[in-house]
């Protein structure tokens, strides 16, 4: 059963930063990884908890998408009301958080079009 | 990256997420895996198989992070004692504890081996009906007139005395008492050529022989002063050896003329089969003739109640806790509420062994758990110490079966999880209209537990709602 959202919840930095960097445009975990630099091993637990915590909310690409590019779907990320809230409250707690803009890939420009 | 690497980092990234799904719960292992291998196909693809590789390597602690969450999560919708298996192992876990304080324990062992030393039932004892203390009512001027008289219904007749006197300069608490006192009591012991030698015959305890002798094998046959006087050391009575009242730890055996006269004690007596049949009550009058010739009434106490030995006397309080468990509760197991398609005959049987070693737990322990606390601080056999282990065990015994019996009518018939989080259904009021009492679920997510606040006649008794699929989401497995 899924746990309700904490309101006014204190997120780690690094998951503060995975939440700016959906919230720029990353939207799956690799794409996450080379935006901020971040190992594997600790972009993907965060993805768990954060969904656990209904902070971000996953979905899955089209399979029309993937199949035209002959690949399997991906899963993307976005944050919801209550990740913005909170990722909100993280910029005002962590206030360089501002200024960390994440380089989306052009290929995931054009993917999310 | 040469060509061998590239296809060594290729097979790596297709079988090392498939294997590291093992660990992820299964529920979500499907979806785990379809979203590594996009990720893995997309970066492979795009920026080769080394960076595969290298975002291969965050499958393991991604897959660790969700398995922790998923225990999380469990330990949240279900209790750990809920589970049957963990029931199970806390009552194994305190029987074992219970055996391991008995196999420790001298005094324990020494009363669980006690039927070999318990008291014939062809015992009593002889006191004079008039006196109050019974332990010392007869002058063992009577004991020798007695004993050398012909007896109809007796085979044998012994006297002992309690004393306190110094042995080897320390005070002791001792018996005085004929020489044939063991032999009557049926004691394996041999102590006829001490008892045969010049000097009386001593029998120290056990415990004693520990303490003030440093366990010496060899101390047969030593001589000792007790009471100012030598005596020759015979035997050594193990623990537990002494069934009778009192807690001495020296006993000096003599023969009946050598015997202190005016002394006062317990005469004990081994009836004949006669004798027996005319004891129809524990306590007879007898008249007899004193030392001076003149009348005694002599009461008869039988000792066959004092022999049950600690196994009896389990049997007997365990006996009793069934008998008196329907007062407390009823003793439905409420089987019947759990008849349902969903049932299989191998759940069923599931149940039904684990109501079997349940039981079977609890009965171990409520064996050896009173011995632990009675016996735990008592050098040996003391004389309320029967009655002590049949209440405590017939008290033990009938909060364990009341348990038992609550505990498996809140097992869900599916899982055998223990049924939580009850809530309050209904209103009292509307109780000819619909059903009012308390909702208990399952953790699993299989059934709810409904139990009537007040029994009607369309729904008198707790009964199992098994959930549907539509149910799941609650439950996430």
């Amino acid at each position: 059963m899924p746990q309700d959202p904490i309101p006014g919840v204190k997120l780690s930095h690094t998951a503060a930063m995975i939440l700016q960097a959906i919230d720029a445009g990353c939207l799956y975990g690799f794409s996450i990884m080379e935006s901020l630099g971040l190992p594997s091993g600790t972009v993907y637990p965060a993805l768990r908890r954060l969904e656990r915590d209904r902070l971000i909310h996953a979905a899955w690409e089209s399979q029309r998408i993937a199949d035209a590019e002959m690949r399997p779907p991906r899963k993307y990320y976005r944050l919801t009301t209550a990740g913005k809230g909170a990722l909100e409250a993280a910029r005002r707690r962590y206030p360089l958080l501002d200024r960390l803009q994440p380089a989306v890939p052009s290929e995931l420009e054009t993917e999310r079009a | 990256m040469n060509r061998v690497e590239q296809i060594v980092a290729d097979v790596l990234c297709r079988t090392l997420p498939g294997i590291i799904a093992l660990l992820v719960p299964a529920s979500r292992r499907a979806e785990w895996l379809r979203e590594w291998h996009g990720e893995l196909e997309f970066v492979r693809v795009a920026a080769g198989p080394r960076a595969a590789l290298a975002l291969c390597r965050g499958a393991l602690p991604d897959a660790m992070e969700l398995r922790k969450l998923e225990r999380m999560q469990r330990v949240r919708m279900a209790p750990v004692h809920s589970s049957a298996g963990v029931c199970l192992l806390i009552l194994a876990l305190i029987l074992v504890a219970g055996w391991t304080v008995a196999l420790l324990s001298p005094a324990v062992n020494a009363e669980r081996h006690s039927e070999r030393y318990a008291l014939r039932s062809d015992l009593v004892f002889l006191k004079d009906a008039h006196a109050n203390d019974w332990e010392s009512s007869v002058r063992v001027e009577g004991y020798r007139l007695w004993a050398a008289s012909r007896q109809h219904f007796i085979l044998g007749l012994a006297f002992y005395s309690m004393e306190h006197a110094t042995l080897n300069g320390s005070e002791v608490a001792a018996v005085h008492g004929s020489a044939n006192l063991f032999t009557l009591l049926g004691l394996p012991m041999e102590i006829g050529s001490a008892a045969e030698s010049s000097q009386p015959a001593m029998v120290l305890s056990d415990a004693m022989w520990r303490r003030d002798f440093a366990a010496d094998p060899a101390i047969l046959g030593r001589e000792v002063i007790y009471g100012g006087r030598p005596v020759r050391i015979a035997a050594v009575l193990p623990a537990g050896g002494w069934r009778l009242p009192g807690d001495p730890e020296a006993w000096l055996l003599e023969p009946n003329a050598a015997l202190p006269d005016g002394i006062r004690g317990s005469v004990l007596a081994r009836m004949n089969s006669e004798g027996l049949e005319q004891l129809w009550h524990d306590r007879v009058i007898i008249p007899a003739v004193g030392p001076e010739g003149e009348a005694e009434d002599l009461c008869v106490l039988s000792l066959s109640d004092r022999s049950r030995g600690p196994w009896g006397i389990y049997l007997l309080a365990v006996l009793l806790a069934f008998l008196a468990l329907p007062a407390l509760t009823s003793v439905a197991l409420g089987e019947e509420a759990t008849v349902d398609a969903e049932t299989t005959a191998r759940r069923k049987a599931l149940r039904r062994a684990f109501a079997t070693a349940k039981l079977g737990l609890i009965l171990g322990i409520l064996y050896v758990v009173p011995l632990d606390v009675i016996y735990s601080k008592t050098p040996g056999y003391q004389p309320g110490a029967d009655v002590i282990q049949l209440v405590f065990t017939f008290g033990l015994g009938i909060f364990a079966l009341w348990w038992a019996v609550a505990d498996q009518r809140k097992r869900c018939p599916v899982c055998l999880r223990r049924v939580a989080h009850p809530a309050h259904v209904g209103i009292a009021s509307r109780t000819f209209l619909a059903w009012n009492g308390t909702e208990l679920f399952c953790a699993g997510g299989h059934t709810l537990l409904e139990v009537p606040d007040l029994p009607t006649s369309w729904f008198y008794a707790p009964r199992w709602v098994y959930l549907d699929s539509s149910w799941n989401f609650l439950f996430p497995v």
